[in-house]
């Protein structure tokens, strides 16, 4: 019954938003910006630039909001657009260009376990450059397929399966840096 | 699996990270929700002021034009709107009423008159048929019919009309000297001469149609209506777009 109430208020508060009710738009933007800042800040090392795209991104959720047919999740909705916004900001200010690389390999890593907090992590990302990290990205938190990954971002399946292969060997040579920083072996 | 484990760590710590965003940052979006929505509002009436003007000016005179060659066209081609005034063709019959022709047959039939005559000369009466040459051949004449426009124009049309003989001739001198050749009598004669006026006198009488009079009045009210109402839709349009070209100046 909550839930039901809940998808029932969140499709009033569409309503309300897609007829420019200011309080309603705040509303939505209250209830997904954290997480959205967060989706962004992923793709994005510098956090003023991430919420500069969250601004635009929003504005083009709320100016395109009466496309929303409440056939999917909104939140999902909402971070599809984070998300390609994100790409796009990176491809023009970046101006970051993937290169058609099909020679992927899969590696094989030694079973050592490793714990990670949220800031290590975030900076094992921010260390990959800006292709392997969109890849890994959508790969890896969004949970999309290649073909999907590739369509994106207008490149070969391929491509995308190289950049992951990339990026994640990349990953474990920060990995290895890292724990041997922390072992005070380096 | 290292890897694996990796992928899972980032997937579960950073998937779900949530950063708040200044407080400014709000302000901002609202700001450019708020430029947007006047800029929408603005760019629509501007739009309509150059592009749908444009058009409804253009349609509006293709409409006037359309108007008014149709109204011309309907008043040039249907004689519903015209009065006509035509004179009845007479049609003179001298058959029967002289009877007394001595020798001398006058035939009138219904579209010609007929003269075979090789002495034409008529009796004491002293009226003679000239122009035997032509006796045998129809005697058809145009006669112009006149066609009384309303206050407008005449309009002549020709219609055959059976005109009634060569021009009769009253000859004094002759009629002496006809004497012994042909004798009509004098009343049928006298009886043809007044019913020839009688007939033409008919032929002279206006005959007006109420019914196209009351159209042609109709047409001209709504025609005039017409104008009124376009030449009001014009102005309020120049007055609109005088408004709207103020408004986008400002």
């Amino acid at each position: 019954m909550k839930v039901i109430n809940l998808h029932q208020e969140e499709k009033e508060l569409i309503k309300l938003a897609v007829e420019k009710n200011r309080h309603a738009q705040q509303k939505i933007y209250s209830k997904f910006s954290p997480k959205m800042l967060g989706v962004c800040r992923q793709y994005i090392k510098d956090i003023h630039e991430a919420e500069d795209i969250l601004i635009t991104a929003f504005m083009k959720v709320f100016t395109n909001l009466q496309n929303f047919k409440h056939e999917g999740s909104f939140e999902g909705w909402i971070r599809r657009i984070m998300i390609n916004e994100c790409i796009s900001f990176i491809r023009v200010q970046k101006k970051v260009k993937f290169i058609e690389d099909e020679t992927f390999f899969e590696e094989r890593q030694n079973p050592t376990e490793s714990h990670f907090n949220v800031e290590e992590l975030q900076f094992l990302i921010d260390k990959l450059p800006e292709g392997y990290k969109i890849v890994f990205n959508l790969y890896c938190i969004e949970g999309f397929k290649h073909q999907e990954i590739a369509k994106m971002l207008g490149v070969n399946e391929g491509t995308s399966k190289s950049q992951l292969s990339h990026a994640r060997k990349m990953l474990q040579r920060q990995v290895t840096k890292l724990n041997n920083y922390e072992n005070g072996t380096e | 699996m290292e890897q694996n484990n990796l992928e899972e760590q980032v997937k579960k710590k950073l998937g779900s990270i949530e950063i708040q965003p200044s407080t400014q940052a709000w302000d901002r979006l609202d700001a450019m929700l708020t430029i947007a929505e006047k800029k929408k509002l603005n760019q629509l009436p501007f739009w309509f002021s150059l592009q749908n003007i444009g058009i409804a000016a253009s349609v509006l005179v293709m409409v006037t034009l359309g108007l008014f060659f149709f109204n011309h066209e309907k008043t040039a081609l249907i004689p519903i709107n015209e009065i006509v005034v035509t004179p009845k063709t007479e049609k003179v019959t001298i058959k029967n009423e002289l009877p007394n022709v001595k020798d001398n047959r006058v035939v009138a039939n219904d579209s010609h008159l007929k003269i075979s005559n090789q002495k034409p000369s008529i009796n004491s009466q002293g009226v003679s048929i000239s122009n035997q040459k032509n006796n045998h051949n129809a005697l058809i004449n145009h006669e112009k019919e006149i066609e009384y426009l309303i206050g407008e124009s005449v309009a002549l049309k020709n219609v055959p009309k059976v005109f009634s003989t060569e021009p009769i001739i009253v000859n004094p001198k002759k009629q002496t000297a006809s004497k012994k050749t042909t004798y009509i009598d004098v009343d049928a004669l006298l009886a043809s001469a007044e019913s020839a006026p009688k007939a033409h006198s008919k032929s002279n009488q206006i005959i007006v149609d109420a019914n196209t009079l009351l159209l042609y009045a109709d047409s001209e009210v709504e025609t005039t209506f017409r104008e009124k109402v376009i030449n009001g839709i014009s102005r309020n349009f120049q007055e609109v777009k005088s408004a709207l070209a103020n408004r986008n100046q400002e």
